[in-house]
């Protein structure tokens, strides 16, 4: 396969992962969040029956990582698909920034997204963004830092592919696997919907991330008083 | 998989969700569950003094469009004071009409089970979650930490499940602890009403399983008919799920009598079950006897040919009925009369 092919295949997941942001009241993202809801729609995908991404995110220093992202939304940017929002550095010296879409992005999202081969992209795009924004965008890193696959990853090694729907490793779809199995036991019932088990994924995460161990000694820390 | 506890928790919690519950048994959007039961708690809950130990059902008709009729509490009170306590309502609340019903479970669960719907039960603020035939959750609605198991010194995994069975009676068997099940203690004769000998212990050894069990992500009772392809209790984990079959063995008040052989037709129940689901990994039959001393040690013989690979040996719990030192003089009495 060219090694453009994976950048252009994300062109199209950061174009309809900005628009669904926008459209669920997030209008830009950070270079963070916006790889954190890509990797989450990938995580989602095989229900939607779409295939897995041919290069996977794989663990780097701030969760899931994936470069082609990063190609594709500079590659975006420079042709005016994407506007940048002001440049900073952080303390560690990284460079941030925050992306939206430009009205010709927006055209473009569009036309993807009335594109039939690419309507299951965009309604899981979608889907996962209205979940993320009823959970709050402020906490999308969290609910990655929640996912089976990284979770049992990350402790590993880095730059390490994370094989999401892979059933033979602790992955998302063994998770999901044992959602449905658990709530269609004792109902007569030939299949469960799909907006039920993406649902129920989310509100896992959301569980995990607010009860970890982690989080809960943070709350736990009074705010230090100023005098 | 699951391997922290705040992981269990969050799947347990996931799974056990009455809204997603609801939207899988009945096909019904998930919002529009979550929307409907949320509804019918606050409905309650401001109308906690009024409702009282009042008996109302809501039932929530998804096809039906919010209408300018709210249901309130002078509406649910002309439905009740006109025999029709079983409430229709859109999610929102909108009134559809009301039905005359029987608001007992079986009535409710085979209902719900027949029309494919989701029916929230209350006695007062206490209601009961039926979806599908199936009872998914129960809770006061303005006191739900009264049914919290907070911090329970009870809490095993289900591979413990000799140790759970031995707290459950030490806990609530016990001299009637926690429920009633002697008709005529002193002839040991059981009780068969207000619901079947067999339902007084599937309920509270499904409440305590709810409870205690440590690994469970859900535990569902199929409390109807109790019949051939429902099994008693299942026990959801995150390696699979296990069958739990209740029987008892004795006399009870109607004067019907289940002998050794309920043993051996037990073991026949959970094989099936075992045949016939995949999901299953295990399964447990559990013997509630009532039978006198004597018998409990002497007939708890069963066929071990027709247990399925996967199925535990039954475990039999006499129920005393006697304190030690009332045993005490029984056998000092025998003894006398014995040795004339």
């Amino acid at each position: 396969m060219s090694k453009t092919v994976p950048i252009l295949l994300r062109m199209r997941d950061v174009t309809l992962a900005l628009r669904g942001a926008h459209d669920n009241g997030a209008p830009t993202l950070t270079r963070i969040q916006l790889q954190k809801l890509i990797y989450l729609v990938d995580v989602v995908a095989y229900l939607y029956s779409i295939l897995p991404p041919s290069e996977r995110h794989r663990t780097y220093k701030h969760g899931p990582y994936d470069q082609n992202i990063q190609n594709a939304v500079d590659s975006l940017a420079f042709r005016g698909f994407v506007a940048l929002g002001a440049l900073r550095q952080s303390q560690h010296g990284d460079i941030a920034t925050s992306y939206s879409l430009t009205p010709a992005g927006t055209s473009f999202a569009a036309m993807l997204s009335s594109d039939p081969a690419l309507a299951l992209r965009s309604y899981a795009t979608e889907d996962v963004a209205r979940l993320v924004a009823r959970i709050g965008w402020g906490r999308i890193v969290e609910l990655v830092y929640a996912e089976p696959t990284f979770v049992a990853a990350r402790g590993r090694a880095f730059s390490q592919p994370l094989l999401t729907d892979d059933v033979q490793i602790e992955s998302a779809k063994q998770l999901i696997l044992m959602f449905v199995r658990s709530v269609s036991s004792g109902f007569d019932v030939p299949v469960v919907p799909r907006s039920v088990i993406v649902q129920g994924f989310f509100e896992y995460l959301n569980n995990v991330a607010s009860m970890s161990p982690q989080r809960v000694r943070q709350s736990n820390v009074e705010p230090a008083t100023r005098t | 998989m699951l391997n922290q506890p705040h992981e269990r928790e969050a799947m347990a919690r996931a799974t056990r969700s009455p809204a997603t519950l609801a939207a899988v048994g009945t096909g019904i959007d998930r919002d529009l569950c979550e929307q409907f039961i949320r509804s019918c708690e606050a409905l309650v809950r401001a109308n906690e003094a009024r409702l009282r130990n009042r008996q109302v059902a809501f039932v929530l008709d998804a096809t039906a469009a919010s209408g300018s009729r709210r249901l309130s509490m002078s509406l649910i009170n002309q439905c009740l004071t006109s025999g029709h306590p079983r409430i229709v309502v859109a999610a929102d609340l909108s009134f559809v009409r009301c039905d005359e019903a029987v608001l007992r479970l079986f009535e409710s669960q085979e209902r719900t089970r027949h029309e494919k719907s989701v029916e929230l039960v209350f006695s007062g603020t206490y209601a009961v979650y039926v979806v599908a035939g199936v009872v998914v959750f129960d809770a006061d609605v303005v006191r739900p930490e009264r049914e919290l198991p907070v911090a329970s010194p009870f809490r095993r995994p289900l591979a413990e499940f000799d140790a759970i069975l031995a707290d459950h009676s030490e806990d609530v068997l016990r001299s009637e602890r926690g429920l009633t099940y002697w008709y005529d203690k002193k002839n040991r004769v059981l009780l068969a009403n207000p619901d079947k000998t067999e339902k007084i212990f599937h309920r509270s050894l499904f409440r305590w399983l709810d409870n205690n069990v440590a690994d469970a992500l859900r535990v569902f009772g199929e409390t109807r008919g109790l019949g051939q392809d429902a099994t008693d209790i299942t026990v959801v984990t995150p390696s699979g799920s296990c069958a739990i079959e209740v029987k008892w063995l004795g006399t009870n008040e109607n004067g019907q009598d289940c002998g050794e052989i309920t043993i051996t037709q037990g073991l026949k129940q959970v094989s099936l079950y075992l045949e016939r689901d995949p999901d299953l990994i295990g399964g447990y039959l559990v013997c509630y006897d009532g039978r006198s001393a004597d018998d409990n040690r002497e007939h708890c013989f069963y066929d071990a040919s027709v247990m399925h690979v996967d199925c535990e040996h039954p475990k039999v719990i006499f129920l005393e009925s006697e304190t030690p030192s009332q045993t005490a003089r029984r056998i000092h009495t025998s003894r006398r009369k014995a040795s004339g």
